[in-house]
C-alpha cells in the first residue's frame, strides 16, 4: 500500500463514518480510528514496507506504531542551492513553470534563481506533485531556502 | 542551418548556424531540454535573432546581418554552484581579450559583465545556467556584440566596432576569435587558475579603484570600486563605509 493508498483509505473512512478500520495484509496493517474530532491512524510498518520515503527520519523501530497521520513528514522539500532572487517564470509575461497541483519530473524546470544576473533555471531531481510552493515570486532567498513541498510520486 | 569547424577548438567545433531564431540561448535550452545530446562547445549563431534577451524584461536590439548573436553550451561541473561567478569572470575576460586589441585599452567590463568603449555598451552576456539539486549541470553563454551596425537609439548608449574603426568586420572571423578566448579562459579556470583570473577581471572593470557616483535607490552616491566578492557582490568604499552590492541594487551613473 503507497501512501497515496493510505491517504485514499482516510478520507474513505473518514467520510464513512465508521469508528475504526483495520486493514491487515501479509506485511502490512493499518488502523484507522475516527471516533474523535481528529483523525488517529495507527499503522504498524514493516521495515521492509515497500513505502517510497527517502526522509530517513523514517527509519523508527519496526514495532512502534507510527504518529498521528503526519503526511508531512513524508513531503520532499526542495530547496535553494544557492543566494538570489526566486522567480517562477522565465520571464514577466510568460506562465509559471510549476503550480500548486502540477505533476513533475526529473529535469523538468521549477523556477529561476537570478543572482548577480546569472540566472538558474533550477530543475526537479524527483517524480511527484507540487504540494505548496512557499516564495513568493521575485523573493530574495537565502542558501538551501525551502522552496516547494513536493509530494513523491 | 549549416555546420562549420574552427580547426583545433572545442568549443566551436560544433557550430550550428540559424537564418533566424528567437534567442539563440532559448534555442540551445529548447534542444537540451528534449534531452538531445549537444556536445559541449557546441555553438549556436544566428544571422537575425529577433528577441534576443538582457535580463529578464530587457530586449537586445539587434540589426539582421549585423552583429554577431550566439549561445555557446559548457558543462562546468568541475566548479561549484557557490562558484559561479568564476565562470562570469571568465567569459567577460574572453571578450575583453579579443577586443582590446581591435579597440584600444578603452575596452572594460561594466559589473558583472556589460562590455563598455570607453562610455558606451558594445556587448552583452547573458549567462544560465541549468542546475539540477547541487550539481550545475549546463552553463549557456549568451554573447551579443555589436559590429556593423551603425545606428542605435539614443537611449542604449550603444556603439559597435565599426561606429569605432570605420570599417566592416568579418563576423566569422571576430566568431572564430571570440571562441579560442572563451576555449582560453575556461581552460584557465579548469585549471583552477582563479586568483590570475580574478585580478584580470578586477584590472578589467569600468571605474575600479576610481571614483564614480552610483544611484541608490533615489539617493546619488559617490564612491570606489575596491573589489568584487567571492560570490560576485560588488565592493564599493563611500569614505565613510564600505558597502557590499548585488545587482540591481545599484546602478552607475554613466557621465
Amino acid at each position: 500500500m503507497d501512501i497515496k493508498q493510505i491517504q485514499e483509505l482516510i478520507k474513505f473512512v473518514h467520510k464513512s463514518g465508521v469508528n475504526e478500520v483495520s486493514i491487515e495484509e501479509k506485511d502490512f496493517k493499518i488502523t484507522i480510528k475516527t471516533n474523535q474530532a481528529p483523525t488517529v491512524v495507527n499503522a504498524t510498518i514493516p521495515a521492509a514496507a515497500p513505502v517510497a520515503a527517502p526522509a530517513p527520519q523514517v527509519s523508527a523501530p519496526a514495532a512502534t506504531p507510527a504518529a498521528p497521520a503526519a503526511d508531512d513528514s513524508k513531503l520532499i522539500t526542495i530547496k535553494s542551492p544557492m543566494i538570489g532572487t526566486f522567480y517562477r517564470s522565465s520571464s514577466p509575461d510568460k506562465p509559471v513553470f510549476v503550480n500548486v497541483g502540477d505533476e513533475i519530473k526529473p529535469g523538468q524546470v521549477l523556477c529561476i534563481v537570478e543572482a548577480m544576473k546569472l540566472f538558474n533555471e533550477i530543475e526537479a531531481e524527483v517524480s511527484g506533485r507540487i504540494v505548496k510552493v512557499l516564495i513568493d515570486n521575485a523573493s530574495p532567498i537565502e542558501y538551501d531556502q525551502p522552496l516547494f513541498l513536493v509530494e513523491p510520486a | 542551418m549549416q555546420n562549420n569547424t574552427f580547426s583545433g577548438l572545442f568549443v566551436g567545433q560544433n557550430l550550428v548556424k540559424l537564418s533566424a531564431v528567437a534567442s539563440t540561448n532559448a534555442y540551445v535550452k529548447e534542444v537540451l531540454s528534449n534531452s538531445a545530446p549537444l556536445p559541449e562547445g557546441t555553438v549556436i549563431m544566428a544571422e537575425n535573432q529577433f528577441e534576443g534577451r538582457g535580463q529578464q524584461q530587457n530586449t537586445w536590439l539587434s540589426e539582421a546581418g549585423k552583429n554577431l548573436t550566439f549561445s555557446v553550451l559548457l558543462s562546468p561541473g568541475f566548479l561549484q554552484i557557490t562558484q559561479q561567478f568564476e565562470l562570469n569572470k571568465a567569459i567577460s575576460l574572453a571578450v575583453l581579450d579579443v577586443l582590446k586589441p581591435l579597440l584600444g585599452s578603452t575596452v572594460s567590463i561594466k559589473w558583472p559583465n556589460d562590455i563598455l568603449v570607453d562610455k558606451q555598451k558594445i556587448a552583452g552576456i547573458l549567462i544560465e545556467n541549468i542546475v539540477q539539486g547541487s550539481r550545475w549541470k549546463h552553463a549557456v553563454i549568451g554573447i551579443g556584440l555589436n559590429v556593423n551596425q551603425t545606428e542605435f537609439p539614443d537611449s542604449l548608449n550603444a556603439t559597435s566596432i565599426r561606429t569605432i574603426l570605420h570599417r566592416d568586420c568579418d563576423l566569422n572571423q571576430l566568431l572564430a576569435d571570440l571562441c579560442r578566448a572563451i576555449e582560453a579562459r575556461y581552460l584557465a579556470l579548469k585549471s583552477r587558475k582563479f586568483d590570475r583570473i580574478h585580478q584580470e577581471y578586477l584590472n578589467g572593470l569600468y571605474k575600479f579603484e576610481d571614483s564614480a557616483t552610483f544611484k541608490l535607490g533615489d539617493e546619488l552616491k559617490t564612491g570606489r570600486i575596491i573589489g568584487v566578492s567571492n560570490i560576485g557582490l560588488l565592493q564599493i568604499d563611500f569614505g565613510d563605509q564600505i558597502c557590499e552590492f548585488g545587482f540591481k541594487e545599484i546602478a552607475f551613473i554613466i557621465d
